[in-house]
């Protein structure tokens, strides 16, 4: 199963991924509606894309008291029943993260969460820098651990790993 | 709402609080100007009073964000702030990346002006609909950073941007820069010292309202486009990779660094000025994106050891490696860095604060000025402690960082002793670093830019070919490839006045310059398309790149209008009276004659007066800018 994959240091800040989710979900290109986030310390110029992170053990779900929050299978996305949902906003409370989002469309407020797009998540296609990957599980820290690799195979050369 | 469809204009008045909302819904007016920088040119030049000063209480500032910008167009999110300008008493438009513009247009806002003088320091704040003027004694004397910091405390919002001066813009800095954040400048012309005159502080900007698009499928379609260009073309990677110090090395290699105050092209250990060096040097820790771009050219760098440990700011660019590197004699990666920083967050100018240290240290070179004039202070070549006090000196106005304070123009007046003849200024800017002597389209591009001798109104890199697109870009302008050679007069006015075009165009829509001017993946079709399907207002190619040319038309009228004639289209004495020793090209100089013959192509292609150089009725009547032939005739010779 494939996993939504964040590495912030090869976040540049561009926030085109707030305006991808924005313009996928409502046709109007703005941060205040999208489902991923950019947070950024200015002076140190890191930014991280905050948006769910699809919890197995999801706290938001635990939380919902109306029965409007459930797991799409297909893509462990967490999905809102917007009929049932009472808007008590307790999963935004609940989640750990800050990925929980209310919003404002047509002048009514609404919870929102990363759908991933139904398993084709719109934010990492416009991700240039590859901060935001959705690959297989099996994939995830593949490249740290090529990195690894390739820093154990200079240091062999200069013989450092000799006992 | 949809991009820039009214137009929404937000006028302040500093002088008596006045604020007020204006709205222009004038289709013709968005398909002669664009917008952003063409609208506010075109104000600018309406409201013109010949007598008044950069600093008079009329004057206004325009901040002009791009008709795209705010939506998802690569690399759009830039921000025209345009002003008569303390360096050069003309016309003036900067340019910034950052964050700035795309609040200011989710806002509501496409264009704000200021105008008047506040009686004590203040900041405008901007949340949507609310817009009030507020205290800011407690930011007067404050950096940029503690003023980002401090504004965002206080409202208790990280989303804030800003566009601030720092001590040098309170100062008046004839240089000050407005800074958006610490990573991007509109640097050039002196707004930081047009906003201190004001008295004001900072501008800070929340917006939370969306940006529609008309035709979304179309728009889409474009952006595919687009995007598929970007990916393909060879310069998008190694800027990306390297920012832009991707070209120090290869033009310290061909001779064209200028070094030593522009006495030499090239200079030793040039591998500590690279962007491969702030990499491999540990300086580098991340790129840095302004909004809605993909290729982030910029850097975040720090300097982790050493006399400037605990040095981070953003850069540094080419124009800063040069600035303080190889212009002022060394390839000290951390002086560089730390001159920059300071830079940064007083508020200052890389190009000018570099011109203006060169300058010094010339005089020195020379014998001129003793130690006792210059506090002290041993100004020899490469002297790093040097470099980095007199940048402080010049924010401060310091003992000798007055008289740096001023500008080239007006030092190099003041001081005498000839000290014109190695002040690397036009017109009262100083030159950016480019060795005009080793690239002729540049040569008359900086010639006849309304800003004076910059690359930032029309950068003509296509002329040295460096790759495929740029060989395509210069065939498509010229009808041949083999223009494709900085070191000929033939075709460089036909590479300017398109340049020109495409450059305003691409401001208009807040479009940085690198996809059109440098990479290639933006064309003039691109920008038709996509502005047609974002705005819903029909534009063909042909007509952005008219609005282009009526832009430049507008600011030659305004500088006109002050009295500018062909005669002030010129390059520094160095430029146009010294051989540039070590060049590829031999003896290289911008010699007046070859000026002038090159201006004569130029005007001749404009339609413009021979004699003076300035527009005339029959070209602007074909621009349809009829209405300014009245005031134009009250104040020049029109032909």
């Amino acid at each position: 199963m494939k996993v939504f994959h964040v590495e912030p240091n090869k976040c540049s800040g561009c926030h085109l991924c707030e305006l991808a989710c924005s313009f996928k979900h409502f046709k109007t290109f703005s941060a205040e509606i999208s489902n991923i986030r950019i947070e950024s310390i200015e002076d140190k110029a890191f930014n991280i894309p905050i948006k769910c992170m699809q919890c197995e053990e999801a706290y938001c779900m635990k939380a919902c008291v109306s029965g409007a929050l459930y797991k799409d299978y297909l893509t462990g996305a967490v999905k809102i029943d917007q009929d049932k949902c009472i808007g008590c906003k307790a999963c935004v409370m609940a989640c750990p993260f800050g990925a929980v989002n209310i919003i404002r469309i047509n002048n009514r407020l609404q919870v929102s969460i990363c759908d991933l797009c139904s398993g084709d998540p719109e934010c990492v296609k416009v991700c240039r820098g590859k901060a935001l990957t959705y690959i297989e599980e099996g994939k995830v820290n593949a490249r740290k651990r090529s990195d690894t690799l390739n820093r154990m195979a200079e240091s062999a050369e200069g013989g450092n790993l000799d006992g | 709402m949809l991009p820039t469809m009214p137009i929404d204009i937000l006028r302040i008045n500093l002088s008596n609080g006045e604020i007020v909302h204006d709205k222009i819904d004038d289709v013709s007016l968005i398909k002669k100007f664009i917008g952003g920088r063409g609208i506010a040119t075109y104000m600018l030049l309406k409201e013109l009073d010949p007598e008044d000063s950069p600093y008079d209480e009329s004057s206004s500032i325009i901040f002009a964000p791009g008709a795209l910008t705010g939506t998802a167009m690569p690399s759009s999110g830039r921000t025209s702030i345009l002003f008569k300008s303390p360096a050069t008493g003309k016309f003036f438009k900067t340019n910034v990346g950052g964050h700035f513009g795309a609040q200011l247009k989710f806002a509501g806002y496409d264009l704000l002006v200021v105008k008047g003088r506040a009686e004590k320091p203040v900041y405008i704040y901007i949340e949507d609909d609310r817009v009030e003027i507020k205290d800011a004694s407690f930011l007067w004397g404050k950096d940029v950073r503690e003023t980002n910091a401090l504004i965002r405390e206080i409202h208790d919002d990280p989303h804030i941007q800003t566009a601030c001066i720092g001590p040098a813009g309170e100062n008046k800095v004839v240089y000050a820069s407005i800074q958006v954040s610490i990573y991007n400048a509109a640097g050039r012309g002196g707004g930081g010292a047009v906003m201190g005159d004001k008295n004001l502080k900072a501008i800070a900007v929340r917006g939370t309202k969306g940006i529609k698009i008309a035709q979304p499928e179309r728009y889409f379609k474009a952006l595919e486009v687009i995007y598929g260009k970007m990916n393909s073309v060879p310069g998008v990677k190694p800027l990306s990779d390297y920012g832009t110090s991707i070209g120090v090395e290869s033009t310290n290699a061909v001779g064209a660094f200028p070094v030593k105050n522009f006495q030499q092209g090239s200079i030793d250990n040039i591998k500590f000025l690279t962007g491969q060096y702030l990499v491999e040097g540990g300086f580098l820790k991340r790129k840095i994106s302004c909004y809605s771009c993909p290729v982030a050219c910029h850097r975040f760098v720090t300097v982790d050891s050493g006399k400037y440990r605990g040095t981070y700011t953003g850069g540094p660019e080419y124009e800063t490696l040069n600035a303080f590197g190889g212009g002022c004699g060394t390839t000290d990666t951390a002086t560089v860095i730390k001159a920059g920083e300071l830079c940064n967050i007083y508020g200052l100018d890389v190009i000018s604060t570099g011109g203006c240290i060169q300058w010094l240290m010339e005089c020195w070179q020379r014998g001129v000025i003793s130690k006792e004039e210059a506090d002290g202070l041993d100004l020899s070549w490469g002297n790093n402690d040097t470099i980095v006090e007199l940048v402080e000196k010049i924010a401060y106005r310091k003992g000798i960082g007055d008289l740096l304070a001023k500008g080239l123009k007006e030092a190099s007046e003041e001081l005498g002793r000839e000290s014109y003849k190695w002040a690397i200024q036009a017109r009262g800017l100083e030159q950016s670093r480019v060795e005009t002597r080793s690239a002729f389209a540049y040569a008359l591009a900086f010639a006849v830019s309304s800003r004076g001798p910059d690359h930032l109104n029309t950068e003509t890199l296509a002329e040295f070919g460096g790759d495929s697109e740029a060989r395509r870009v210069i065939k498509d302008i010229t009808g041949s490839e083999e223009y494709a050679y900085p070191h000929t007069t033939d075709k460089r006015a036909e590479i300017v006045r398109w340049h020109e075009d495409i450059y305003a165009a691409s401001d208009c829509i807040g479009l940085c310059a690198f996809p059109t001017t440098a990479q290639f993946w933006v064309s003039e079709y691109d920008i038709a398309e996509i502005f047609s399907a974002a705005t819903g207002i029909e534009m063909d190619a042909d007509m952005i790149m008219k609005a282009g040319r009526r832009i430049i038309t507008m600011e030659r009228i305004y500088n006109g209008i002050l009295g500018h004639t062909r005669e002030d289209d010129v390059l520094p004495y160095r430029m146009m009276n010294e051989y540039q020793n070590g060049a590829l090209h031999k003896n290289a100089i911008n010699s007046k004659e070859m000026l002038d013959l090159m201006k004569d192509e130029y005007f001749k292609l404009h339609s413009w007066d021979m004699k003076t150089g300035l527009p005339t009725r029959d070209i602007m009547k074909y621009l349809g800018l009829e209405e300014f032939i009245e005031k134009a005739s009250s104040y020049y010779d029109l032909a």
